[in-house]
């Protein structure tokens, strides 16, 4: 498509890189994904970026089940199993679920409320950048040791890296380092992420669309989006004080002193609890999108859906001590908090019942998407019902730090998250690539992901409640965990192969993928009127709202019985915003593109290496921030006005 | 309306007896855990030796099985659901049910009644009884967590050789560290840690309890019998984590007094049993 743009305008700074500009105008090459601010591009790139790093996790957890496939194997040593460990952990969370939620925001927020961007399309990519740069930079910390000769650089304290293990005198070399900067930078990505979103859903909703005709999804993106802003500056200042311990002597965590090992811990769940919901709540808003869809029916008690989510998102921060029972905080403080965590256990209840009274009744089209998402009712409750177990205190001290709580984490995060994003995948994917995904090998992908899954994760509660420790290097013989352990591994590699046929499917169905045309799954809200890839407008008009599931009443009336019947002129392709015929979106202005969030993202890494090898470099990355940010500011947001 | 019809047809049938199945082996899978209590391993959390022990499995199991029950609940209405409901050819648009407030708000209500009655009341009385301070009575040991292994002092026992209390060797790591207590009599354990965090857990004795240094933290146990109980670290530590083994070793009143006088004058002990097989130190230590 010929850019509709003028190209005549000077932009100081970027005068420079003018060919490598007028490139970013087009719609295509490279230089068009560096400079792009379009919400859908940057969705994409998220989710390109966090499937390597879910690779990247993946692999890594393959290596720590080879190591535990037997008592006293010899594949790993200590040193490296805990490296990788911590790596794992970090990776899964950090660069794999946050961010996977991150590209569905990215994706659909603004299409499903009827927008044509996020509100601060610049702060978006500027969100994009910074994670890929601290996703690099902490991976990179695995080369800064002899990595040919098997030492790792990477940090080796665990995702929840308890002081005072994290110390400089117990954490020696750059690992930890790695670890507190890296997070540190992912912090302000999904910062600037968060305020994006709250503004973007708060203002940028299409006439009509009040907040109670939202898509469920969209209600969880808001939700989230309002913990990560509260959550993050949490672990911000944890983490500027365990740098400052490490990097200028500081001693908040340090006993010998006066500090505090435990205040790192309530810092840390404090954050990590909430940290729980932002990765689980964007996973239930997907789902509760599928199964409307997949059973042709509304969502069954929109409003206690929705109340239940904003629900969990206050009791969130009220149950962070259940990751500290053990510690030694009092009968008191154990029991409030076990009480807090048996209610928080509700509101989590209530949606699983709300989503099976969804398919109770309705035409159920068992596609991959629907597999994946019943694939995550069925899995998260499994998850939140060991969670339940864990709130009994006292009981609670014995599955404390086993396989146990594994177990319990990995079902929620694993069977419930994941499962819920490739159910994502499935749905929306073929918007965006504008080919549905091969439903045999999806359903293929699917059972070996189940069983795999539950091949890997189930025997873990058997193996906890037999008191196997989680993150020990290797175990002996005769403690009746080797066959429980030999499952675990067989049931890892199953995944494994799951997401290889995964692949192969994306690879091959974006070659020979049948069309998805503008509404594969007889969709029920707004991205659905638009043509699959969608123009870089969205909506050539804006859509005006009438009800919940709009699109869904525009194909359907109801008949005197209050049965759906299809509206006869909709059949085809009458819908009102369907039909709207495509001008190619002349008249429309959308932001321009900008190199500027790619520039000032880049100052962060280069300032966190700085802080860890040479004081110099921090001045040259808050050099680059600035520069960044001071051709942001005065760039124009948009080229047509000033043509 | 746009339907998508596939090229490769769903395999419909195959998908529901894969379902039926998978749950049955859920089942399955879920009898086995039933069954934990009855296996003889050494840190089987659900074969209780001592009193805390006890407590803590009866009130698991007073969770467990609820949660089981509920658990084979759920999956079984979602296999129903999936087999009664799934898609056949010409298949109208079903009735649109918006909601049932009223429904919504007895299964809002109900559960936090039944959980909080069944789970949350009974536990807080246990909750408070293993919470509490030790016992005037209660005889004391320190616990002291280090990079790698476990030392354990005993305040009423004299080592003769120094005068001073008692003290357990000092062991490689991989081999566990030997803790004797009097049996069947309330042992009050002051926990900590003079590096990093560690965990103490004993499973046939009583849960885990941490060691944090610069915190002494006070728990306390009781053996019913004499016996040789097994434990571990369980707060991941640095590399000797996975070798820093305990034993516990729990004699008759004659037997820990005849153990103690014998310790106290030095005399070189004999490992009961050998202790555990040492485990494979593979790290490159501290």
């Amino acid at each position: 498509m010929a850019t509709e743009w003028p190209q005549t305008r000077k932009t100081g700074l970027a005068d420079a890189l003018r060919g490598a500009r007028e490139m970013a105008d087009q719609h295509y090459g490279i230089w068009s994904w560096i400079a792009t601010v379009d919400h859908k591009r940057i969705g994409l790139m998220y989710g390109v970026t966090a499937f390597i790093f879910f690779l990247t996790g993946g692999i890594e957890a393959l290596l720590l089940r080879t190591q535990l496939v037997v008592p006293n194997a010899g594949v790993l040593n200590a040193d490296q199993y805990n490296r990788i460990l911590t790596m794992h952990g970090t990776t899964m969370v950090f660069l794999v679920i946050m961010p996977l939620s991150a590209a569905f925001f990215n994706l659909m927020t603004p299409l499903m409320i009827g927008a044509r961007d996020v509100a601060f399309p610049r702060l978006n990519a500027f969100s994009y950048w910074v994670f890929l740069a601290g996703g690099i930079f902490l991976n990179v910390s695995f080369f800064t040791k002899n990595i040919f000769s098997g030492e790792l650089g990477a940090p080796d304290c665990g995702w929840t890296c308890y002081s005072t293990l994290s110390s400089k005198a117990f954490s020696p070399g750059h690992g930890v380092d790695f670890w507190a900067l890296g997070v540190q930078i992912l912090g302000i990505a999904s910062l600037a992420s968060g305020f994006n979103f709250i503004v973007t859903i708060l203002n940028m909703r299409a006439p009509g669309m009040t907040l109670f005709r939202m898509p469920l999804f969209v209600w969880m993106t808001l939700v989230t989006s309002f913990l990560i802003i509260f959550a993050m500056p949490v672990i911000a200042v944890a983490l500027f004080e365990l740098i400052f311990d490490r990097l200028f002597n500081a001693n908040f965590f340090n006993p010998d002193k006066g500090g505090n090992p435990l205040l790192w811990q309530h810092m840390f769940w404090l954050f990590g609890h909430p940290e729980v919901y932002i990765l689980i709540l964007p996973a239930m808003g997907i789902v509760s999108e599928i199964l409307p869809t997949f059973s042709r029916k509304p969502l069954f008690g929109y409003p206690f859906v929705v109340f239940s989510g904003i629900a969990i998102g206050f009791m969130s921060w009220g149950v962070w001590v259940h990751h500290m029972y053990t510690t030694g905080l009092g009968t008191v403080a154990n029991s409030a908090f076990g009480i807090s965590t048996i209610l928080i256990g509700v509101p989590t209840g209530v949606k699983v019942l709300n989503w099976m009274a969804t398919m109770w009744g309705g035409s159920l089209n068992l596609k991959a998407p629907m597999m994946f998402a019943v694939g995550f009712v069925a899995m998260f409750t499994i998850g939140g019902l060991s969670g339940v177990t864990h709130s009994v205190v006292p009981s609670d001290y014995q599955q404390q730090d086993t396989y146990y709580v594994v177990a319990h984490f990995h079902y929620v995060l694993f069977g419930g998250a994941i499962f819920a994003l490739f159910a994502g995948f499935y749905y929306w994917l073929p918007k965006f690539t504008g080919k549905l995904l091969n439903d045999r090998l999806g359903q293929i992908h699917f059972w070996l992901m189940l069983i795999g899954f539950n091949l890997t994760f189930f025997p873990m509660h058997v193996s906890g409640l037999l008191g196997m420790p989680r993150r020990i290097s290797t175990y002996s013989e005769g403690q009746g965990w080797d066959f429980w352990n030999l499952l675990s591994t067989i049931g890892a590699f199953t995944i494994a192969t799951s997401i290889l046929v995964f692949i192969i499917n994306f690879i091959y169905s974006l070659r020979r993928g049948e069309a998805a045309g503008y509404d594969p799954w007889d969709g029920r809200t707004l991205e659905w009127t638009i043509p699959s890839p969608p123009p870089h407008y969205n909506f050539e008009k804006i859509p005006v709202v009438h009800a919940r599931d709009p699109f869904w009443h525009e194909k359907y009336t109801e008949d005197e019985e209050g049965r759906p019947i299809p509206v006869v002129a909709g059949a085809a392709n009458g819908h009102e915003n369907e039909g709207q015929e495509d001008h190619g979106g002349h008249g429309i202005h959308m932001p321009s593109p900008s190199y500027f969030p790619l520039i000032a993202a880049l100052g962060f890494p280069i300032m966190a290496t700085g802080l860890i090898y040479d004081y110099a470099l921090v001045a040259v990355g808050a050099a680059v921030l600035f520069v960044g940010i001071y051709g942001w500011a005065l760039e124009p947001a948009t080229e047509g006005e000033e043509a | 309306m746009r339907m998508t019809v596939s090229k490769l047809r769903l395999p419909r049938p195959r998908s529901t007896h894969l379902i039926a199945g998978l749950f049955l082996l859920l089942l399955i899978a879920l009898l086995a855990t039933g069954c934990i209590g009855e296996t003889d391993t050494p840190q089987n959390t659900l074969a209780p030796e001592g009193e805390v022990a006890r407590h803590q499995r009866n009130l698991f199991m007073l969770a467990m099985w609820p949660a089981l029950v509920v658990m084979i609940l759920v999956e079984g209405a979602i296999v129903v659901t999936l087999l009664r409901f799934r898609r056949r050819k010409n298949d109208a648009v079903p009735k649109q049910t918006h909601g049932n407030t009223p429904l919504e708000i007895g299964w809002t209500i109900v559960p936090t009644l039944i959980i909080i009655g069944f789970v949350g009341v009974p536990m807080l009385p246990v909750l408070f009884d293993l919470g509490r301070d030790p016992k005037a009575d209660a005889y004391p040991i320190e616990v002291t967590g280090q990079r790698f292994m476990w030392s354990f002092k005993y305040p009423d026992i004299k080592d003769t050789r120094t005068g001073e209390p008692l003290e357990s060797p000092p062991v490689p790591p991989g081999r566990a560290a030997e803790l004797h207590i009097p049996a069947d009599k309330e042992i009050a354990l002051t926990i900590t840690s003079v590096d990093v965090n560690h965990s103490f857990g004993v499973p046939r004795l009583a849960g885990t309890q941490d060691a944090i240094h610069g915190e002494l933290h006070k728990v306390w146990i009781k053996a019913d019998h004499p016996g040789s109980f097994s434990g571990q670290c369980r707060e991941l530590c640095g590399t000797g984590h996975a070798g820093m083994l305990i034993t516990v070793i729990a004699q008759s009143k004659e037997d820990f007094d005849a153990w103690a006088k014998e310790a106290a004058a030095g005399v070189k002990q004999a490992p009961e049993n050998g202790g555990p097989e040492a485990v494979t130190a593979t790290g490159s230590g501290g």
